[in-house]
């Protein structure tokens, strides 16, 4: 039995239709010739001999006939083809030569095959970059939130935000001028590609007229009617996009971004991502304004639970004035843990934290309700004592410090200071900064 | 009182603004009801180096104003003689006794014009 490889050998299905003619006309031709040959040189040729003479004949005849047949298939099967892709089929009898046409005809359609397939891959190829490029957008976009969530400060993220537009619109310079609340002016608020003070200075000349664009403006090749060429010449660009920042429709500031590429327009596309960097950095800037009023609002220290700083001040203004109408003293009160780093260094933040929380309780506790105890900075605790003179405060402090210094088993030390109005100050930043500069100051256990 | 509490001020202050009583009337009360004596200040002259013992916002605030000064003890003019923690603040502030005359508020606030 012949194995696979072997069979393969010796099958004439392998050969090319050449080499099978060759073969079959030398079967048809030289067999009979032989014979013929030794029949006529007077050797005997059995009867057997002739019988295989003919088969080998017939052999050649058939491999002939293969040859043809495979012809014959492969021009049905090029017609069925031109069929499927629906084209007609070339109008000639002979099939040789309709099959030249019709190779002709698929040789065509394979070249405009492969140039669409050329044009799509390209079309493809852009696609793919507008696809990454959107991607990029919407992970900025998305990482800029992420780093608001986390209480990233504002300058940060817009700085952020504007070294990626470059990236992204591929550009020299962007920089974003946000008005400031209060002065009311615009003011740098992050940049890239340029100095700081280049752009200082271009704002200062240019701020009268960037406070109010109201619209997108471009520069390039295909738009010459820009109404900021001076901005453009002091920053040395050919090319620039200016966009205003726009929160509950009032502009809040400008995004600008340039290059100096010659032959260069700016896309559809770009102005949609500038637009959309303004729209996230109006937000922010929303957001900063809204936490301000927050700040501004807030009366009560997070940790404490006693009122800020910031009220403390307003509280004790107002005060002043009432006393001042009544003829009476006020007093401010201020308690500083004087070895508090030395107790978060030895217990950790957290212990120290629960100190101030516990020592807030106490100093409130042993307040009078219609004192304002509050917090001070980082372990400063402070009082508006009502209509009491520093005499009198001086024994409510000598108090508070026995109390509270007894309750922590002597761990923790307190220093004391007093200021009265009208002797020590006639407004609260006075009695704050007396209070403040003579805590203390004394090492014994006077209270100045 | 009503006044009082809506517009501030002392309740002595109050009557005399209301029409009620004048300042001496008022002043001459506290001087005989509390054993005070009464000094009016109209032609009083103070020397210069006892006023300023008793700075000028001190003084405006407790509406007193410094007279004399013998050995350790400051005489002192003031509306309000009942106010013992302006006492203590003025004890604090010049370690001297202090030795009280009642006036009327304009007197004093008008010597403090004239002499700071």
């Amino acid at each position: 039995m012949l194995n696979n490889g072997a069979k393969k050998k010796f099958s004439i299905q392998e050969l090319s239709l050449k080499r099978r003619i060759w073969i079959a006309i030398s079967l048809v031709t030289l067999i009979p010739l032989i014979v013929i040959l030794y029949h006529f040189s007077g050797v005997y040729i059995s009867i057997h001999a002739v019988v295989v003479a003919f088969l080998i004949v017939a052999l050649g005849w058939w491999i002939i006939f293969e040859v043809f047949t495979s012809i014959t298939r492969v021009y049905s099967n090029s017609k069925k083809t031109l069929k499927n892709i629906g084209e007609d089929t070339p109008d000639v009898a002979n099939e040789v030569q309709s099959l030249e046409s019709i190779i002709d005809i698929l040789s065509s359609k394979m070249k405009s095959g492969l140039e669409q397939l050329k044009d799509f891959s390209q079309k493809t190829e852009e696609l793919n970059h507008e696809v990454s490029r959107k991607v990029l957008v919407l992970s900025t976009i998305l990482q800029a939130n992420d780093l608001f969530s986390k209480e990233v400060p504002s300058r940060e993220i817009l700085q952020f935000l504007n070294q990626r537009l470059k990236e992204i619109l591929d550009l020299k310079i962007s920089f974003c001028l946000l008005v400031d609340e209060t002065s009311g002016k615009l003011q740098l608020a992050s940049f890239c590609g340029i100095d700081a003070a280049k752009i200082e200075e271009v704002a200062a000349k240019e701020s009268s007229d960037l406070h109010k664009i109201g619209k997108t403006f471009v520069l390039d090749k295909e738009n010459k009617n820009f109404p900021y060429m001076r901005l453009a010449n002091e920053l040395g660009v050919i090319n620039v996009i200016v966009t205003p920042i726009l929160s509950r429709s009032q502009q809040v500031g400008v995004l600008l971004a340039a290059s100096s590429s010659n032959d260069f327009a700016f896309s559809k596309d770009d102005l949609s991502v500038l637009n959309l960097f303004a729209q996230n950095i109006a937000i922010i800037w929303e957001h900063r304004r809204l936490s301000h009023k927050v700040d501004e609002l807030e009366v009560f220290d997070y940790l404490t639970g006693l009122y800020n700083e910031k009220y403390i001040e307003k509280r004790l203004d107002e005060e002043m004035v009432r006393s001042l109408s009544y003829q009476r003293p006020c007093a401010l009160l201020f308690m500083e843990i004087s070895n508090y780093d030395e107790y978060q260094k030895n217990f950790g933040p957290i212990e120290s934290e629960k100190l101030i929380k516990k020592t807030a309780k106490m100093f409130k506790e042993n307040l009078r309700p219609i004192d304002i105890p509050g917090r001070f900075g980082l372990n400063r605790l402070c009082a508006i004592l009502i209509e009491k003179n520093k005499r009198q405060s001086q024994v409510i402090a000598r108090e508070l410090k026995k109390r509270i210094e007894d309750n922590f088993k002597n761990q923790v030390k307190l220093s004391f200071s007093v200021a009265e109005n009208p002797i020590d100050g006639v407004t609260a930043k006075e009695l704050i900064l007396f209070a403040e500069s003579h805590i203390g100051a004394s090492e014994s256990n006077e209270i100045s | 009182m009503a006044i009082q509490n809506k517009e501030g001020g002392l309740i002595g202050e109050v009557i005399v603004r209301l029409g009620f009583a004048k300042e001496d009337e008022i002043a001459h009360c506290l001087s005989l009801q509390f054993g005070f004596p009464y000094l009016p200040l109209e032609n009083y002259e103070v020397s210069k180096d006892i006023v300023v013992l008793i700075p000028k916002n001190v003084a405006t605030h407790y509406c007193l104003i410094s007279l004399d000064k013998i050995g350790s003890t400051l005489t002192v003019a003031i509306a309000n003689p009942l106010n013992v923690q302006a006492i203590e603040d003025l004890e604090d502030l010049t370690r001297c006794d202090i030795q009280i005359f009642v006036s009327t508020p304009s007197d004093i606030r008008k010597a403090i014009e004239k002499f700071y």
